[in-house]
């Protein structure tokens, strides 16, 4: 059926046919394939008034440059809603989270495996935190309102349903999806803030890696209802809670093969302390930082194509060895010193690393250097390395402008690497070590 | 009455050009004519003159032809005659009746004071009794031969015979009054029936008629008022009973509805693929919980009929929200609604059983009936036919009856019967019936019959009207609708199980064939050069048109274009590409920047004293200072940023108000608009100017060779990627469709045909299955002929056992039995004997089951009633190796009452049986002898059926399944099937196992009261014949009876006594 709604500036918009439909409205495709209309299905009239208001006032937020559909025109009465991007090729990263079929491994991988859903998690956590340091928050965070790519090699990720988006320190209604509430919200303790955004989107991105949700496993998962709405209000331990086993889950897939340390510990923290007490609780751009670090501590199997953590000396989907890969560990400059940076056992801190496996370009993560895009490639022995740096050799005597040109640095068998510099010498800046790696342990 | 004033009967018009003979004179409009119809030449005599006509369009041709065969009694008159004076072309006006009547005697009417004051009335002034005749003579006798319209009425006392004469602005109820002579009883205005008016036909009745005074009348008796009473008995017939049938249907329905009640609940929510409401009484609703699946209905209040209102109809106003029920947990219940479906439930209100359903239903078995019984249907005769009364018979066609196509449809020649079925059922003036005992090939028929029928259609190019195959059920109409080809298209399937997302009615079939046709034509093609690089182009094209992204600016696909496609452009377009290719920039234009930075001076605006506190003034005057650059303010608004700026204490309301108001509409006028949210400005240009190009393409593309290679191109490209949209096409042009009876007339078919669609072929499978008032409903709707096959031994509809209950209280049992018989048996009785033409068609061979088989089913259900057959395959092709059954066709496993009886229950099982059975049915599988055979078990009992599958695991050939019921092993599944026999119908085995259940001891005689209702509950099911004969005729080699051999030896049930006989004999054993 198709209908004409006319936008507040007056331009008229053709409905073609109906995208999806969810609780609080039905999403349309305009003709001309670059917009969609959502339309919100609310009878009363006040309240569509204060709608069409308040997504005005949402329309206005300083988000236009951020990875969200926003409202872009507000409808005109008698319609609801608004006119935003369409986003074709996508769909909602539910289906990432739910397996489709009886081989969860290949379905896992055909869905892009574990590097793509690192990313794209990166991706929205990223854009969440953007929100959040601008003083708003999204809302309603949940499966449904995060979309990626079908494409499963595309990293790229939207945020839609920004209609609840709001200044942090306003009140305003609680709306929130049930499952990734965070439980003082659910509780009614609190409305809605950078701290319930946070919750849910650590829900999400536990859900989306293990595919298992952190608050209900199988105890609670085999009981009434009522049980499953006390674990979602904070009032059982999580399902990796390493004091209290009550809530383990046996589905799912198995956390040292999915998630690095750094990403066992913020989860420790979301669905531990945090869980209870927000205040304990870490901030999106954490949960987004390590999800990046994560991503780029992977390495692609030759044989089955899936992607894994480097440490694995074998890929957990099929059993096949890992691949010689190249390891660049991150570290800081300390002017002082001349040298890296040392940890408390006398060996280099390290902030993170980047796998970088023959035949794929991979750029190292903002979330570890900051500004400036470091691109890296391996063939052979050989890495070649572009982006805004300085290469310096190992004794120190000779520095090397690096551009946008490729350039290689030779990782062979007694060759002691260069380093990659993000800055001058004579101050704090990141410095990438890489090191070659055929097969065995790291 | 003047012909021009009829307004009764069926009603045709036709366009009718004068094409030979003498030419009248002149041809007045409104002339009555008579159409009649001798050695292929149509005559109309009008106007004292005899011209030939003809019809002018094929749909007139056609018209003319079926007034011809049905003959039906009719008045026509001339509506148009062009030109005048001499016409040359006509327009007729038909009116057919179902029934004329003939009476020799005048029929003289008695008009009382009361009625010649109310004519006088109606006529402005008082009038002698004779004027009122008069004037009562001319509004109802149509002028010419003396004829009136009449219609029979409902008795109004007993002895009485009462009818109404129609007329042109009045009709007239006349009556017999106690004196045995007809009263005028009433003078009414002439109204148009409304929709649940009972409705009887309108007659035509060649009488004299006369209106006297009341004493001049003479007393009315013989054969017209035997007629009449007979017409007024239609009130008693079986249509009537049918209504009150279906009245009680509606009352069990809201029986049903009312058992579940209401229940209210106070929220709801989406959940997955549904709505959750939360329930106020869970735990009285979970008392009533109903099956998976029923649907439920969500209204803001309690509906009216749950109360004491009898009206089922809903309310106008949007239709409310209908779920399947699928789960009740804690006090959430969840209902499923299609994917499809955006309506909304109220925020709370009401659960209870929907009733949407069941009025359609109910409703579309009015409407046929209430057709059918007026005559009003396409096709008047059928009520004779229903009421076995005598047709005025129609014409015979003259279609030769096989063609090569349809012989090929036969496995093997067709026998003589099975030709004749075809005979009749291709020229039968309005039904033909085609009984099919088991094995005697009649889906073979079926299929010749339409093949036929579709050439027939192809011979008159498609113009033969639709033709509808119709079934029961679902599965049957897919059956019926594969292997359909008319035109080359494929039959369609209208309308749809619930939630059926496969459809398979032969249209994939038909499609991959047509899909590899053309993919094979294709191939033929040589492939121009630019072929392909042109698809891709045009591909590329209409991909940007569609979702022009940032990267790929209008330019730069200008220049694209220009490169690649340039010297198939003709020269204008190439001058474009050239002049927008170097209009091209790498990044976004500055004015982008410059709008940002606006933008975010705007935003620091401060509109609040706390803000305002920390650097208001300088916001504002930084914000002023952007503006202006940009030219984005109006006067007033940098006055007022000005005088802001100048503050030097906080800012009044009013002024804080005013710079509130002022952000926004300044965010509003920087903020990028969704047209610009793409690529840069001047977009309208170039969309333009590429599509111009795509058509220039396409132009210069299909002007050379490779022109048809692109149009089959994109015919392939649709066959393989858009089957829903060849689907909804053929749909449309096809002139076979396939629908069951209720779905016949539904929504889908009212979609794509409209209403009031006729059919001109109904064909009806499975007839003896299908309940009579929803048979009736596609047969309301056939025009030309109505076959009906099927078998009345067999199964039959099943009757609601609830209502068949209500009914044995009030109604007599012959009526009882009449409404057991199915449609098809009723006409198949009435119309076989003595009928001319032969209606009715037994097919006398068998070709399924071995000749001992054959002959035992014809002579226990077949012969009795003369309808047996025979079964000319020989023995030699039936045998088997089996060693446990060695020479044996029949076999009797004898399970005795000492082994163990039978349990009761609401469906009886035999625990000691079934173990049997399965010791059988193992025995037989793994016999080396037993590859490619396939076994089936029946039982009549559900119970006997579980109780089988359990020890069928036992004997290690099921398993449980996932909900713990079993199920046969996979590799077997293939082999063995158990059920019962209502899901056997129409299926074959190589072997069957009958599992008879029954068994117990006989009460001794002095304690048995009633000695039938013994027999009843002891023997149950067993003794209803259709069953059996359903059960008794499905094994092909070998039948094996499992049961308690001194029950049934010699006992009630002839058929096993005679079985059990036969296994005694030569060809059987007993074990």
């Amino acid at each position: 059926m198709v209908r004409d709604v006319i936008g507040a500036d007056g331009q008229r918009y053709r409905l073609t046919h109906r995208l999806g439909i969810g609780g609080q409205g039905a999403v349309y495709a305009v003709e001309g394939g670059r917009l969609a209309a959502k339309l919100l299905l609310d009878r009363s009239e006040e309240r569509r008034f204060v709608l069409r208001t308040t997504l005005d006032g949402v329309r206005r937020l300083p988000v236009e440059d951020l990875a969200t559909a926003r409202p872009l025109v507000v409808l005109r009465s008698p319609e609801c809603g608004y006119i935003m991007e369409l986003l074709t090729g996508m769909a909602p990263i539910t289906k990432l989270a739910r397996p489709d079929g009886e081989d969860v491994s290949d379905w896992y991988r055909a869905t892009g495996g574990l590097r793509r859903r690192l990313g794209v998690l990166a991706h929205a956590a990223r854009t969440v935190h953007q929100l959040h340091s601008r003083a708003l928050a999204w809302g309603d965070p949940s499966l449904n309102n995060i979309f990626v790519a079908e494409d499963p090699t595309n990293e790229i990720s939207r945020l839609i349903d920004t209609d609840n988006l709001r200044w942090a320190s306003r009140p305003g209604p609680s709306v929130y999806t049930d499952g990734y509430g965070a439980p003082e919200l659910k509780a009614g303790r609190s409305g809605i803030n950078t701290m319930t955004d946070a919750h849910a989107m650590a829900v999400i991105a536990f859900e989306v890696l293990t595919l298992c949700h952190p608050l209900v496993g199988d105890a609670v998962r085999a009981s009434e209802d009522e049980v499953e709405q006390a674990a979602l209000r904070g009032e059982w331990p999580w399902v990796d809670d390493p004091d209290d086993e009550r809530n383990r889950c046996s589905t799912g897939l198995p956390r040292e093969a999915i998630l690095t340390r750094g990403l066992r510990e913020v989860f420790a923290r979301f669905f531990g302390p945090g869980l209870g007490d927000w205040h304990l609780r870490p901030g999106v751009g954490e949960l987004a930082d390590a999800l990046a670090i994560a991503a780029a501590a992977t390495v692609r199997c030759p044989g089955c194509g899936a992607t894994y953590l480097f440490k694995d000396t074998l890929c957990p989907w099929c059993d096949t060895a890992r691949p010689p890969f190249v390891l660049a560990d991150v570290g800081r400059w300390n002017p002082e010193s001349q040298a890296l940076e040392l940890g408390a056992d006398g060996r280099p801190d390290r902030l993170g690393v980047v796998a970088v496996t023959t035949g794929e370009e991979r750029a190292v993560p903002s979330a570890l250097i900051g500004a400036g895009q470091i691109a890296l490639r391996v063939d052979g022995s050989r890495l070649w390395a572009r982006g805004p740096g300085v290469l310096r050799s190992p004794d120190g005597k000779h520095l090397v402008e690096m551009d946008d040109q490729e350039r290689p640095l030779d990782l062979g068998p007694r060759k002691r690497p260069w380093t990659i510099h993000l800055g001058t010498l004579d101050r704090p800046h990141r410095v990438l070590t890489p090191n070659l790696h055929v097969g065995g342990a790291p | 009455m003047r012909c021009a004033d009829l307004t009764a009967g069926q009603i045709s018009s036709l366009q009718l050009v004068i094409s030979a003979g003498r030419r009248a004179a002149a041809i007045r409009p409104g002339a009555e004519a008579v159409l009649t119809h001798g050695a292929d030449v149509f005559v109309l005599t009008v106007d004292g003159g005899d011209v030939s006509v003809d019809g002018v369009s094929p749909d007139d041709v056609a018209l003319l032809e079926r007034l011809a065969t049905r003959r039906l009694p009719a008045v026509s008159w001339v509506l148009a005659a062009t030109p005048a004076p001499a016409p040359q072309r006509l327009t007729l006006q038909v009116h057919e009746f179902p029934m004329a009547l003939r009476w020799d005697t005048p029929m003289e009417l008695a008009v009382d004071t009361k009625i010649v004051d109310d004519v006088s009335r109606r006529r402005g002034r008082p009038l002698p009794v004779e004027e009122v005749c008069e004037w009562l003579k001319g509004q109802v006798v149509l002028d010419g031969a003396c004829r009136v319209l009449l219609t029979a009425g409902t008795r109004p006392a007993p002895g009485v015979t009462a009818f109404r004469l129609h007329g042109r602005a009045i009709a007239i109820d006349v009556a017999t009054g106690p004196d045995n002579r007809l009263w005028v009883t009433r003078v009414v205005e002439a109204a148009a029936p409304k929709p649940g008016d009972e409705r009887r036909p309108v007659v035509l009745a060649h009488v004299d008629l006369r209106f006297e005074n009341k004493t001049a009348a003479s007393v009315f008796r013989g054969v017209a008022r035997a007629t009449l009473d007979q017409l007024m008995a239609q009130g008693d017939n079986y249509l009537a009973l049918w209504r009150e049938y279906n009245g009680m249907e509606r009352e069990s329905v809201l029986r049903r509805a009312r058992q579940f009640g209401a229940w209210q609940f106070t929220t709801r929510r989406t959940a997955g693929a549904g709505w959750r409401f939360e329930m106020k009484d869970a735990d009285g609703l979970r008392r009533v919980l109903p099956e998976q699946g029923t649907e439920l209905e969500v209204s803001e209040d309690v509906p009216g009929w749950l109360g004491d209102s009898a009206e089922l109809a809903a309310p106008p106003g949007p239709r409310k929200v209908v779920g399947a029920f699928l789960e009740l947990r804690g006090v959430q219940l969840t209902l499923g609604v299609p994917d499809d479906d955006d309506r909304q439930p109220p925020k709370s209100g009401w659960v209870h059983v929907s009733l949407q359903g069941d009025l359609a239903r109910l409703r579309a078995r009015d409407e046929a009936w209430s057709q059918v019984a007026s005559m009003e249907n396409p096709m008047p005769q059928l009520a004779f036919l229903l009421l076995g009364q005598d047709v005025p018979t129609g014409r015979r066609g003259t279609v030769e009856p096989m063609s090569q196509a349809a012989r090929a449809c036969f496995k093997g020649e067709p026998t003589p019967k099975q030709i004749e079925a075809m005979d009749v059922a291709l020229n039968t003036p309005d039904i033909a019936i085609i009984q099919g005992p088991p094995g005697t090939g009649k889906t073979q028929v079926i299929a010749a019959i339409k093949v036929r029928l579709a050439e027939l259609a192809e011979e008159r190019q498609g113009i033969g009207g639709l033709f509808l195959v119709s079934a029961f059920q679902h599965e049957a109409v897919e059956n019926a609708a594969s292997r359909i080809r008319v035109l080359g298209l494929p039959a369609a399937k209208i309308g749809h199980r619930k939630r059926q997302t496969e459809v398979h009615d032969g249209f994939e079939e038909w499609r991959a064939e047509h899909a590899g046709e053309v993919r094979a034509q294709l191939a033929g093609l040589p492939s121009g050069p630019g072929l392909v690089a042109l698809q891709a182009a045009r591909r590329r094209i209409s991909g940007w048109l569609a979702s022009p992204s940032k990267r790929d600016s209008a330019a730069s696909v200008a220049r694209w274009v220009y490169e690649q496609l340039g010297r198939w452009l003709p020269p204008e377009l190439r001058d474009r590409a050239l002049s927008l290719s170097l209009g091209a920039k790498p990044t976004a234009p500055p004015e982008d920047t410059t709008r940002e930075f606006a933008l975010k001076a705007v935003r620091q605006l401060r509109t609040e004293p706390i803000g305002w506190s920390d650097d208001g003034p300088r916001m504002a005057w930084l914000a002023r200072a952007r503006l202006r650059e940009m030219d984005q303010l109006t006067s007033e608004e940098s006055t007022l940023l000005a005088s802001a700026a100048a503050e030097s204490g906080e800012p009044s309301a009013e002024m804080f108000g005013q710079l509130e108001g002022l952000q926004n509409a300044l965010v509003d006028r920087l903020l990028p608009k969704p047209s610009e949210a793409g690529p840069a400005r001047g977009d309208a240009d170039a969309e333009g100017f590429l599509r111009d190009v795509n058509a220039a393409v396409a132009d210069r593309v299909a002007q050379t060779a490779d022109g048809v290679a692109l149009a089959l191109e994109e015919l392939h490209h649709a066959f393989e990627h858009d089957s829903e949209g060849i689907r909804e096409a053929v749909s449309h042009y096809t002139t076979v469709l396939a629908a069951t009876c209720g779905q016949s007339i539904g929504a889908d078919m009212r979609d794509r045909k409209g209403e009031g669609i006729r059919f001109d072929t109904v064909v009806l499978d499975e007839a003896g299955r299908a309940n009579p008032l929803d048979a009736m409903i596609p047969m309301s709707r056939a025009e030309r002929r109505i076959v009906m096959v099927g078998d009345h031994r067999q199964l039959s509809h099943l009757l609601e056992p609830d209502v068949e209950g209500a009914l044995e209280g009030t109604v007599s049992d012959a009526s009882q039995k009449a409404l057991r018989k199915s449609l098809f048996e009723r006409l198949f009785l009435s119309l076989r004997s003595g009928r001319d033409p032969v209606r009715v068609v037994t097919l006398d061979k068998q070709f399924r089951m071995h000749p001992v088989l054959g002959g035992f089913v014809s002579q226990m259900f077949y012969e009795p009633y003369k309808e047996g057959f025979g079964s000319p395959t020989p023995a030699s092709e039936f045998q088997h190796d089996l060693a446990r059954w060695p020479g044996s066709v029949v076999g009797w496993a004898n399970v005795p009452l000492a082994d163990g009886a039978e349990q009761s229950g609401k469906s009886k099982s035999r625990p000691a049986e079934a173990e049997r059975v399965a010791a059988e049915v193992a025995a037989i599988l793994s016999d080396p002898a037993a590859i490619g055979l396939t076994v089936g078990v029946v039982s009549f009992y559900s119970a006997q059926v579980d109780e089988i599958l359990r020890a069928l695991v036992g004997a290690g050939l099921a398993a449980r399944g996932d909900d713990g019921t079993p199920e046969i092993n996979t590799e077997y599944r293939k082999r063995l099937r158990v059920g019962t026999v209502d899901a056997f119908q129409g299926r074959e085995f190589d072997v069957v196992l009958l599992s008879c259940t029954r068994s117990s001891r006989p009460r001794p005689a002095s304690a048995q009261a009633d000695p039938e209702r013994e027999l009843r509950t002891r023997y149950g099911h067993l003794l209803i014949e259709n069953r059996l004969c359903v059960a008794m005729s499905r094994a092909e080699r070998l039948m094996i009876v499992v049961g308690d051999l001194a029950m049934f030896a010699g006992g009630p049930v002839p058929a096993l006594a005679q079985f059990a006989q036969l296994c005694r004999g030569e060809h059987g054993l007993v074990r």
